[in-house]
């Protein structure tokens, strides 16, 4: 097969990809999943913060860009798909689809293009504001488009040109999860190709030293804006799906809570790892809903330990700082991932500071 | 408009008080703390706590900033001391859990509704009135506590021998290390006394507006925003940009609805970032390679 070179020339295992592919596609059909309305609904739900988590971790992942305001994307692409598919004559989803994504590039266009210049800390805070702003911006129905803090309904069921999910038919569950699957699959091929393809890897050496990659050919400004500008295709693509499949967009659905819990996917399952940001999306979109999905299990365990909605920001806030102090790379990133960001050339420097030579100790100065 | 312009001073010195554990610890370790605008909200809480338990206003004040400097420091030790060397993402994602962790935990603890703070007796009624407006008794503390600390705190970084020593780590780390100053020790008591000051602007700030876990931060990025208008790593500037903050939100929300009123901290932080982001005292930094 030809798209398995690029992963065997890099020594990637490939079946492992192959066996999450066949598990993805038969999953709705396993006895008991498909008939159940709830798991097709969660499982559609998990694939769509999977396409926000891979979208996200190519800005924040594969570049080192720390963006706080993703969820602003996302929102974007909910609100332009609903805008579009509420008119009069909807277009085909298609076309949708095609318009969000390229009315959210576009503002993130122009976003990146004046912040990218500030450094990582300033650049966190400022794409934290920006999302602050669009959501105040969406909370003051601008133009009479957003319906304000009420939020757009009545959007109706996408039309997939040859076929229009009729949302009262119990199929149209399945039609949903291999929609959004079908997505999954498209943004995990073209991660892996980014990851290793020349930009991939100037992304890469720009997260671990800029001023060294920079010496070594790399444009990064531009290669920054691309990271940061592909990284929302998924979060338009994931904009529409979901605002397709609630047929109901408000602006609760993309506060800042959200871009947290995104950042929180791609940092519990490792910085920079696709197979991380696919795991770190399951566990965080099913742990909340635990108690439901195994009632008799969670009842077993202490009283104020059951109620797990209640405790999940704490939880959120508490994994970002235990993960990046005992496993910065991750629940299943990679151990060289582990090796760049573990403080472990502390203990070089302290060594060097004790022989007063601290000319070699390159992270600090020259 | 005189109303207008005292309001926005009062805001802007809560501003101020906060700004300055922001600039303190851009100086010297060039990172953001974003669980600072958290300890300001722990120190108000502290202070509320220790209200509660029948302490006289006076000493709960001084028990509930002493409290948040401990919490400053505990926070540095365990949550961005392990990070000295790595590369930025890691210590910035770990300050993100800490702050949403003591939101939440602070939610869990005293519940998510806004809780009215009682003024202390000598803190009521009405200090100075004139036409149209009157200056309360809170106002005149706001202000004249604010200013009493800040000059303090410039003597201190000025005159004495810790203050030296900050200002010696904060230009070279590395040099004040070969100098003997005990480096570790440096940032701890710049956390110390940054985190002192931002609970004294979260229990004044308590008292002149509401206090709920968010709080923190929503008036976190405020102050920020101010330390970087004002030029971050400069004392003065922080209180200059503490001051001009407060005022461009009360002029602002004369014409503005509330809601955007809140959004006006953004716009400016995101416009001194691209026009002069060493703002308007700071000196442009060179980038430390």
């Amino acid at each position: 097969m030809m798209h398995t070179g690029i992963l065997q020339a890099k020594r990637i295992r490939t079946w492992p990809w192959f066996v999450a592919l066949a598990g993805l596609l038969l999953w709705p059909l396993l006895p008991g999943v498909g008939e159940n309305p709830y798991y097709l609904h969660l499982s559609t739900i998990v694939c769509i913060y999977m396409i926000l988590a891979l979208g996200l971790n190519i800005t924040i992942g594969f570049a080192g860009l720390l963006d706080l305001g993703f969820a602003a994307f996302y929102g974007i692409g909910a609100y332009t798909y609903a805008v579009f598919a509420t008119m009069e004559n909807p277009l085909p989803f298609w076309v949708i689809v095609a318009v969000a994504v390229a009315v959210t590039l576009l503002i993130r266009f122009l976003v990146g293009a004046s912040c990218l210049r500030l450094k990582g800390d300033y650049l966190a805070i400022v794409t934290l504001g920006f999302g602050e702003i669009t959501r105040t911006v969406i909370n003051n129905n601008p133009f009479n488009l957003t319906g304000g803090t009420f939020g757009l309904s009545g959007i109706p069921a996408p039309d997939l040109g040859f076929y229009r999910i009729d949302p009262t038919n119990p199929l149209s569950h399945y039609w949903y999860y291999y929609l959004a699957a079908g997505f999954v699959i498209f943004f995990v091929y073209a991660s892996i190709r980014m990851k290793y393809s020349r930009l991939g890897r100037a992304w890469i050496a720009l997260r671990e030293d800029e001023v060294a990659a920079e010496a070594m050919g790399v444009d990064v400004f531009s290669t920054k804006l691309y990271a940061y500008v592909l990284g929302a295709v998924g979060a338009a693509v994931a904009g529409c799906l979901f605002a397709a499949k609630q047929r109901f967009v408000s602006p609760e659905s993309f506060a800042f809570f959200e871009s947290v819990l995104l950042v929180c996917m791609v940092v519990l399952g490792g910085l920079g790892s696709v197979r991380g940001a696919l795991v770190g999306a399951v566990v965080l979109i099913l742990l909340p809903e635990l108690p439901r999905l195994f009632p008799e299990a969670v009842s077993l365990l202490p009283e104020p330990l059951q109620d797990m909605e209640r405790y999940r920001m704490l939880l959120f806030g508490l994994a970002l700082l235990l993960v990046m102090l005992f496993r910065p790379q991750g629940l299943v990133g990679s151990s060289k991932r582990y090796a760049e960001l573990h403080p472990a050339m502390e203990r070089d420097a302290r060594r060097e500071d004790a022989s007063l030579d601290g000319i070699r100790d390159g992270k600090e100065r020259f | 408009m005189l109303l207008t312009i005292l309001n926005g001073l009062t805001l802007g010195a809560l501003y101020a008080l906060v700004a300055l554990g922001y600039t303190m610890v851009y100086g010297i370790l060039e990172l953001i703390n974003f669980a600072h605008g958290e300890v300001m909200m722990l120190g108000a809480f502290f202070y509320f706590t220790f209200l509660g338990m029948g302490l006289d206003p006076l000493s709960a004040a001084l028990l509930a900033v002493a409290s948040a400097a401990l919490a400053g420091v505990v926070i540095e030790r365990f949550a961005y001391k392990p990070f000295r060397n790595s590369p930025r993402l890691a210590p910035l994602i770990s300050a993100i859990g800490v702050s949403i962790f003591l939101q939440n935990l602070a939610a869990l603890v005293w519940g998510t509704r806004s809780v009215q703070v009682p003024l202390p007796e000598l803190l009521q009624g009405s200090l100075f009135a004139f036409e149209g407006g009157q200056i309360s008794r809170l106002q005149g503390a706001i202000l004249a506590t604010a200013v009493l600390l800040m000059v303090a705190l410039a003597l201190f970084i000025r005159k004495t021998r810790l203050g030296k020593a900050m200002r010696a780590t904060s230009q070279d780390r590395k040099a004040a290390q070969l100098m003997g100053i005990n480096t570790d020790r440096i940032i701890s008591a710049t956390f110390l006394i940054g985190s002192a000051l931002a609970a004294v602007g979260g229990i004044y700030y308590a008292m002149y507006l509401s206090l709920k876990p968010t709080m923190g931060f929503a008036a976190g990025i405020k102050a920020f925003t101010a330390a970087v208008l004002g030029g971050i790593g400069s004392v003065p500037g922080a209180m200059l940009g503490g001051f001009l903050l407060g005022l461009l939100e009360s002029v602002g929300g004369a014409y503005l609805s509330t809601e955007y009123q809140n959004a006006i901290a953004f716009f400016v932080l995101i416009l001194v970032l691209l026009l002069r982001p060493s703002g308007l005292l700071g000196r442009g930094r060179q980038e430390k390679v």
